[in-house]
């Protein structure tokens, strides 16, 4: 979890310095797919505090946004089919292209989706699985218990 | 098995969003904002010049794209403009031929039309035909030198029959210091002259100008024929003759001039 924290930080910055790509939401959504637990909740806040505060914009719009995507994925979670990868994959791009849509609507200025949304798009299986194999090979699970 | 997991937490985490933003909208996290610039614009700066650092290592790929994409559309434009400055030089050099013309062919005395040799094997294709006024027997000249005679005329071209051909046969003349001769100019096969006829007792000499009679009434007297290279003198035959090469080559020429009065 510390690792995934620290991963988290230098990845807002990043976001925010040089690759312009919502690497931070990307990260956590996937991760609430595969894991949803409330701990995503309290990271999304907080990375969207970060966010906001990185970005110059309005403290707390991020971390609202965040928290919103974040739980409207662990309810859709519950869904059976939920984990197919074609009904992943539209889903994280809707999620993804409300999270542009939505300041640039409050901004007024005109909504452009194109070339951001086809390298979030792009970067779903790839962070999905980089995730899933972290989260399995080197994160050590309380559930797990040994038989004697 | 709870519909909202979370909801709790989720409440007050958005309650908390709301709080946190109306709290900035009113200035009061002004401190704490600036407090924590402190340690993330440092690692901003040091990240953005790390990335134009990494990317400046790079640009000489995209510039060499780039360059090769711009060397390609500039050899493309050098082209054309070659094309361009050749087609100006070819117009340059007709209108001085033109002026030069006028000044030697006296333009109120002859009408003359320019034509553009287009074609050279027996005879010379010009690109003037009945359309613009040619007529077969026209004389066709280049500054005060007769080159040949208009023999066929289409539509828009017309052949000229050159004075080396075997068929042309001219009234001549030539002068020098010591008197003149009189002879035939007939064309050989090749790219030859020959002035026949010429009287033993007339004198000509290599060099001299041979000159046109103007009997045949299709070309004035005095236009330039060619220039003596050699006299064939034999005091077994009756006349002399006299090996004549045209003043200009044929295939030197971009311009030359119809006369149709």
């Amino acid at each position: 979890m510390k690792t995934l924290i620290v991963v988290l930080i230098l990845l807002s910055f990043i976001q925010v310095t040089l690759v312009p790509l919502n690497l931070v939401l990307l990260v956590l959504i996937l991760r609430a797919y595969l894991y949803p637990e409330k701990i995503n909740l309290y990271l999304g806040f907080f990375l969207g505090l970060l966010i906001s505060f990185l970005e110059s914009q309005a403290l707390g719009v991020y971390s609202l946004a965040y928290v919103v995507f974040i739980q409207s994925i662990q309810m859709f979670r519950k869904a059976q089919f939920a984990m197919h990868y074609f009904v992943m994959i539209p889903s994280i791009v809707l999620i993804l292209s409300l999270n542009l849509i939505f300041p640039q609507a409050v901004s007024g200025s005109t909504i452009n989706l194109w070339p951001d949304i086809l390298k979030e798009t792009l970067l779903i299986i790839p962070v999905f699985f980089i995730i899933k194999v972290w989260e399995e090979r080197f994160v050590v699970k309380p559930e797990v218990k040994i038989r004697f | 098995m709870r519909i909202i997991p979370h909801l709790k937490l989720f409440l007050i985490l958005i309650l908390l969003s709301i709080l946190i933003f109306f709290l900035d909208n009113a200035r009061f996290l002004q401190l704490p904002k600036t407090a924590l610039s402190y340690i993330t614009t440092p690692i901003q700066f040091g990240l953005y010049s790390s990335g134009q650092t990494i990317s400046r290592q790079f640009y000489f790929i995209f510039a060499a794209r780039f360059a090769a994409k711009e060397n390609k559309a500039l050899q493309e434009q050098l082209a054309q403009i070659i094309s361009e400055n050749a087609k100006l030089r070819r117009d340059l050099s007709e209108t001085q031929s033109l002026l030069e013309q006028q000044k030697t062919l006296d333009p109120r005395v002859y009408n003359l039309v320019a034509a553009r040799p287009i074609g050279l094997d027996r005879y010379l294709k010009i690109d003037k035909g009945f359309k613009d006024g040619v007529k077969e027997s026209q004389a066709v000249v280049f500054k005060d030198n007769f080159l040949g005679k208009v023999i066929k005329v289409t539509e828009k071209t017309s052949s000229v029959e050159l004075l080396t051909d075997p068929d042309s046969k001219l009234s001549a003349f030539s002068i020098n210091k010591n008197g003149k001769a009189k002879g035939i100019l007939a064309g050989q096969f090749g790219s030859e002259i020959l002035m026949d006829k010429i009287l033993h007792e007339e004198s000509i000499e290599k060099g001299d100008l041979v000159y046109s009679e103007g009997t045949e009434g299709f070309l004035p007297r005095g236009l330039i024929l060619g220039s003596v290279v050699e006299v064939l003198e034999k005091e077994t035959q009756i006349f002399k003759q006299a090996k004549i090469k045209p003043v200009f080559d044929i295939r030197d020429l971009e311009l030359v001039f119809l006369m149709q009065e």
